[in-house]
């Protein structure tokens, strides 16, 4: 089982949910209006005054066959609209209870 | 969940309350009356009381200070004049706008109650009477006849005055000026002495003889029979045969001694309609019905009375308060609607498309819709000031709208699905819009706190737009990004036409942003320049305006109307002024094409007749109403025509006083100054008055100066000497009775007819009533049966009766009276007269102040200056917690005085006087121009906390900002300019509002543009400096 961490523009909302969904998985966490700003490039997605813009993430975790189709589809997303941001971080779940 | 996207989410529900809004205003609108003002409740009560038999200074002293003491504590009260004259005190009480009068009319009852036990025996009680706008008539008509004049009264009454009175709304109809039947008889007075008879005896016969009576019942047989005396006259010539006396056996009839003359009243009101005899029919409104409706149903009804009316009755109208209204209302939609257009063309140019410019457009009905469901709730009308407030809304409420859709585009343009970007893009501008209407609230709310005349003229105004500006914010929160959840696409595919139309005006807009942006990057680094600049244009403009600056107090209006009142000598007969009233009427028929109807009335009124009687009358007094049509129909102004009238007058030497106003009723016509002396003595009061009337004529500014003050009547009075009366077994009272009767007759029955009663009148016949021998020749009667003539009584002398005392505020007051001709501006008048009082060495005793629409204006202007204050203190107040700074919103500040320039340069161009139009624009102003200067500094702060430096952010902002100021200032100057350009009837009194928002938005706009990023970067540089000093 691997883990898979998505921190994403809020304006693609249900859509990151949707792609788990659609690949067969049901559970997940998400947090919403949480600000966060990318390593290289892209606005900074703060809440604030300057830049008013707010990210959302989904945590699931998933079987390691269905990461990669996963990934797969949040690059799509990511290249569709490359100004909004989107980024994925996957790694290994140890246990779960 | 935030309110837009339960907006977003709930798309049938954010419709449905909108249409909900829609179908209520469309509901309102059904109902709603039209007028031309608000409501003005009247605020004067009249309180007259008698004396017989007292002179105006014993009524003076004995009446009218007596009551004027007591009545001068009842609270509110603004003004107390009076008038004392012959027989009669008359107390006007003028209280502030908007006092409860029915309150204010108990306060008053209740002093009276103190006061009455110390008026002098014999003085009436005093009687209260209330008399407002709502007493004017609001329909006046004539009926002109040919072989049906002798009946026309009765016709009148019949047939259109009963029914008339019963349309819902009239208050009163009342017929005048149509010969009213009498039957004379005159009697010749040698005769009379040569049978012993007197003017009385006759009428004791006649009375006596025009009886029927009753007489009981009678049973013959086995039925009861009633019992009547019936000798009433059954034609007036049956009288001649009565016998009145009997001399030597032979009996006198009184065809020996009398003629009878079956005709009209002596003296009586004439009035003819484009110079034919004429009766004219009075209309006056319930108190609070609509002067439209009413004046609707009355024309209905007279639709159907003209068909039961004999076909030589012309019924025409000569004042119908309801035309003017109509058209006024009429040109306000047309505005209206131009604007509309107008901002919606602006809209679709800056966005190039259709679907965009819907949304945006669609919160323009439903916010003006919402505005009249709360007219209609509180019983309002749609008039000048409600309508202006619409016209002047519907350039400001897009504004959120356009802020709401530009940042929805540009979320999906960077590629956010329509429904996210719809919520996420409206969230980032929610405090922003909110923000900026509340600056607008910070404008229009305090006119709704208003009191006195001005909160009657724009509490209306304030609340209007307050709520149009409330629910057009809320619709750009809700309304429109659930819109552009739905019908925007971040891509629209766009045609060839598409193209060639909008490509240019995007290369213009692009390049006049990157212009601009280039302007600012010059302007910043040239601060002292910029700034100087700024100062020499404000400063210049201003050294230019102020020192001959022209005020007014409101517009003059046009609406084709004129009343004249003309005035002969005191005493002139009737039959003079006739003379000189039609030839009057000739004149104006030859000299004044544009004229349609014209009334002319003379003579002393019915006292039967409400209305006249309130107005001046007499055998000496014309009253004309003349009207020249809308001004839409013709080439020159009622001033003009005024003038023109004016100068036909002048040739008329005999006419001692000539009043010609402008309008027939209500606020607008041509403005007035009054000079008020105060001062005890008459002479010395008359004198300064005449001096300053001299000098006000001879100036070019006043286009007429009377003075208030009546000149002395003329009048005989019979002075018994009591001596000779007791020598002749006669007292003052019997031979004062047998003089009168002689003179103006007895009233010595009433001839039946057809159910109507007519007065027959016993007096000597006219050419035995010709001159002061006649006078003296008079015969009355004694104990002993013996006759004695007048002049062995005593003399008849010839005296004048002192004019009517006016007061003031408890003080004699003369008033010069000057109508400011129509190119002349009211302060240039108020110059003029104040000079005039200076030239005229008024004594140390008397004061004189200048009032009239000048002491109205001096007040207004003070109170629109501490509410202008207060509204820019309050529209500080928002912008400095919206920023959380105090720096920010000082230098948007800067863009007020600009403003003021704009308006400066605005009347400077023109040759306009400010009036209080143009104030109330300049306020409105304060809300509008802080606008772009809100949204350039936001942006500017926003591009220095993403790192940029201030002048590098004042560039970006420049570049990126000016498409929506230019938008959202294009859709409110353009959208105020068919208010500025409007030329129907009636615009004079919007004109000013809009010509100054237009004038001082623009030029505002333009200086503040390129002043307020340098003012911020002279600022944000020091605080950058200081901050660097602290690391």
């Amino acid at each position: 089982m691997k883990a898979v961490f998505v921190s994403y523009n809020q304006a693609y909302n249900e859509q990151i949910v949707e792609i788990f969904e659609s690949h067969g998985q049901r559970g997940f966490t998400q947090w919403k209006d949480i600000s966060g700003r990318g390593t290289v490039s892209g606005e900074p997605h703060l809440g604030s005054h300057a830049w008013p813009v707010m990210n959302e993430a989904v945590l699931a975790v998933v079987p390691d066959e269905v990461v990669e189709p996963v990934v797969a589809a949040l690059k799509g997303v990511d290249e569709e609209s490359p100004e909004l941001g989107l980024r994925a971080f996957v790694w290994n779940v140890e246990t779960i209870l | 969940m935030s309110i837009y996207r339960s907006a977003v989410n709930h798309p049938v529900t954010t419709a449905l309350i909108f249409i909900a809004f829609a179908v209520f205003g469309v509901f309102s609108l059904s109902r709603i009356s039209i007028a031309q003002f608000p409501d003005i409740e009247s605020n004067t009560i009249m309180v007259m009381s008698s004396y017989q038999g007292a002179s105006a200074a014993d009524i003076e002293t004995n009446l009218t200070k007596v009551l004027e003491n007591s009545l001068n504590g009842v609270a509110n009260l603004k003004r107390l004049t009076s008038q004392s004259k012959e027989n009669v005190s008359l107390l006007t009480l003028e209280f502030e706008y908007g006092t409860d009068i029915e309150v204010a009319t108990n306060d008053v009852r209740d002093k009276l109650d103190m006061v009455n036990s110390f008026l002098p025996d014999g003085a009436s009680l005093p009687m209260i009477f209330k008399f407002g706008a709502d007493d004017m008539p609001i329909l006046i008509l004539s009926a002109t006849a040919e072989e049906s004049l002798p009946g026309l009264e009765k016709i009148l009454d019949d047939k259109v005055s009963t029914p008339l009175a019963r349309v819902s709304g009239v208050g009163t109809v009342s017929v005048s000026g149509a010969p009213t039947r009498e039957i004379q008889i005159y009697c010749d007075p040698s005769r009379l002495q040569a049978y012993g008879l007197t003017v009385s005896t006759i009428a004791q016969i006649i009375g006596a003889e025009n009886r029927n009576l009753p007489s009981g019942n009678i049973d013959i047989g086995t039925s009861t029979y009633n019992l009547r005396v019936q000798k009433e006259f059954s034609s007036p010539e049956e009288m001649l045969d009565i016998v009145v006396s009997s001399v030597g056996g032979k009996t006198v009839t009184l065809r020996d001694v009398a003629t009878l003359r079956d005709g009209s009243q002596e003296r009586e009101q004439e009035s003819y309609t484009n110079g034919q005899r004429a009766a004219r029919i009075i209309i006056q409104k319930q108190n609070g019905a609509n002067t439209v409706d009413v004046i609707r149903k009355i024309k209905k009804q007279m639709t159907k009375i003209e068909k039961t009316l004999p076909s030589d009755i012309k019924i025409t109208t000569v004042v119908d308060s309801s035309d003017t209204i109509i058209n006024t209302i009429n040109s306000l939609k047309e505005t209206i609607l131009i604007t509309f257009l107008v901002v919606m063309l602006v809209v679709f140019i800056f966005l190039g498309r259709w679907r965009a410019t819907f949304i945006i457009i669609l919160s323009i009905p439903i916010a003006l819709l919402a505005s009249l469901v709360y007219l209609f709730a509180t019983g309002n009308t749609l008039n000048i000031i409600s309508m202006s407030a619409l016209s002047l809304a519907i350039g400001m409420v897009v504004d959120d709208a356009i802020v709401v859709l530009e940042n929805v585009s540009t979320h999906l343009y960077r590629g956010e699905r329509p429904k996210e970007a719809a919520v996420h893009a409206t969230g980032e501008v929610a405090i922003s819009v909110i923000a900026s209407t509340l600056t607008m609230l910070c404008v229009f709310l305090p006119l709704t706190m208003l009191n006195g005349i001005m909160g009657i003229m724009f509490r209306q105004m304030g609340w209007m737009v307050s709520i149009i500006m409330i629910v057009s914010t809320t619709a750009a929160l809700t309304l429109v990004p659930m819109l552009c959840s739905r019908w925007l696409k971040a891509g629209p595919k766009t045609g060839k036409l598409h193209k060639i139309i909008f490509d240019p005006i995007n290369k213009v807009l692009d390049g006049i942003s990157a212009g601009y942006a280039r302007l600012i990057g010059w302007a910043t680094t040239h601060r002292k320049s910029v700034i100087l600049g700024a100062l020499i244009i404000f400063l210049g403009v201003a050294a230019a305006y102020i020192p001959g600056m022209k005020t007014e107090y409101f517009p003059h209006t046009d609406d084709g109307r004129l009343s004249i009142t003309l005035e002969m000598p005191m005493g002139t007969a009737q039959e003079v002024t006739a003379q000189v009233a039609s030839s009057i009427y000739r004149d104006f028929e030859a000299g004044i094409p544009e004229m349609q109807v014209c009334n002319v009335t003379y003579g002393q009124a019915d006292s039967d007749n409400a209305f006249a009687s309130m107005q001046n009358n007499g055998t000496h007094v014309i009253s004309i109403n003349m009207n020249v049509g809308s001004i839409t129909e013709r080439e020159r102004s009622i001033s003009e025509i005024a003038t023109q009238v004016r100068g036909i007058l002048r040739n008329y030497p005999e006419l001692r006083r000539a009043l010609v106003t402008e309008g027939g009723m209500g606020m607008g016509g041509a403005s007035v100054v009054k000079v008020e002396i105060y001062g005890y003595d008459f002479e010395t009061t008359d004198r300064v008055a005449r001096s300053v009337q001299g000098v006000m004529l001879q100036d070019p500014t006043y286009a007429q100066v009377t003075l208030s003050r009546d000149e002395y009547t003329p009048e005989y009075q019979m002075d018994f000497d009591r001596t000779k009366l007791s020598l002749n077994g006669l007292t003052s009272t019997t031979a004062g009775a047998a003089f009168s009767a002689a003179m103006s007759g007895t009233l010595a029955s009433y001839y039946r007819e057809d159910g109507e009663e007519y007065d027959i009148r016993v007096r000597y016949a006219p050419e035995f009533r010709t001159s002061v021998e006649d006078m003296e020749n008079v015969t009355v009667y004694n104990a002993m049966g013996r006759p004695v003539r007048m002049k062995e009584l005593g003399t008849l002398v010839e005296a004048s009766v002192p004019p009517t005392i006016e007061r003031k505020d408890r003080e004699r007051v003369i008033t010069v009276n000057g109508i400011v001709a129509s190119a002349s501006a009211l302060s240039e008048a108020v110059a003029v007269a104040q000079k005039a009082v200076e030239q005229a060495e008024v004594p140390q005793e008397l004061s004189v102040v200048i009032a009239g629409d000048y002491e109205d204006q001096q007040e207004m202007f003070s109170s629109m200056i501490i509410l202008g204050i207060l509204i820019l203190l309050l529209v500080y107040m928002v912008m400095a917690s919206q920023f959380e700074s105090f720096m920010s919103p000082f230098v948007i500040m800067f863009s007020v005085p600009f403003a003021m320039t704009g308006i400066m340069l605005c009347f400077l161009v023109t040759g306009t006087a400010m009036g209080v139009m143009s104030l109330i624009g300049f306020i409105i102003l304060l809300g509008i121009v802080v606008k772009n200067g809100i949204v350039l500094i936001d942006y500017t702060i926003l591009c220095r906390e993403r790192g940029m430096s201030a002048i590098e952010a004042s560039v970006t902002a420049a570049r990126s900002r000016l498409r929506p100021i230019l938008m959202t200032t294009l859709t409110t100057v353009l959208g105020m300019l068919p208010m500025a350009l409007s030329n129907g009837e009636g615009a004079e009194l919007w004109k000013p509002l809009g010509i100054t928002v237009v004038w001082g938005l623009s030029i505002s706009t333009l200086v503040t543009l390129v002043l307020i990023p340098t003012v911020y970067c002279v600022f944000a540089t020091r605080q950058e400096k200081k901050a660097s000093k602290k690391k």
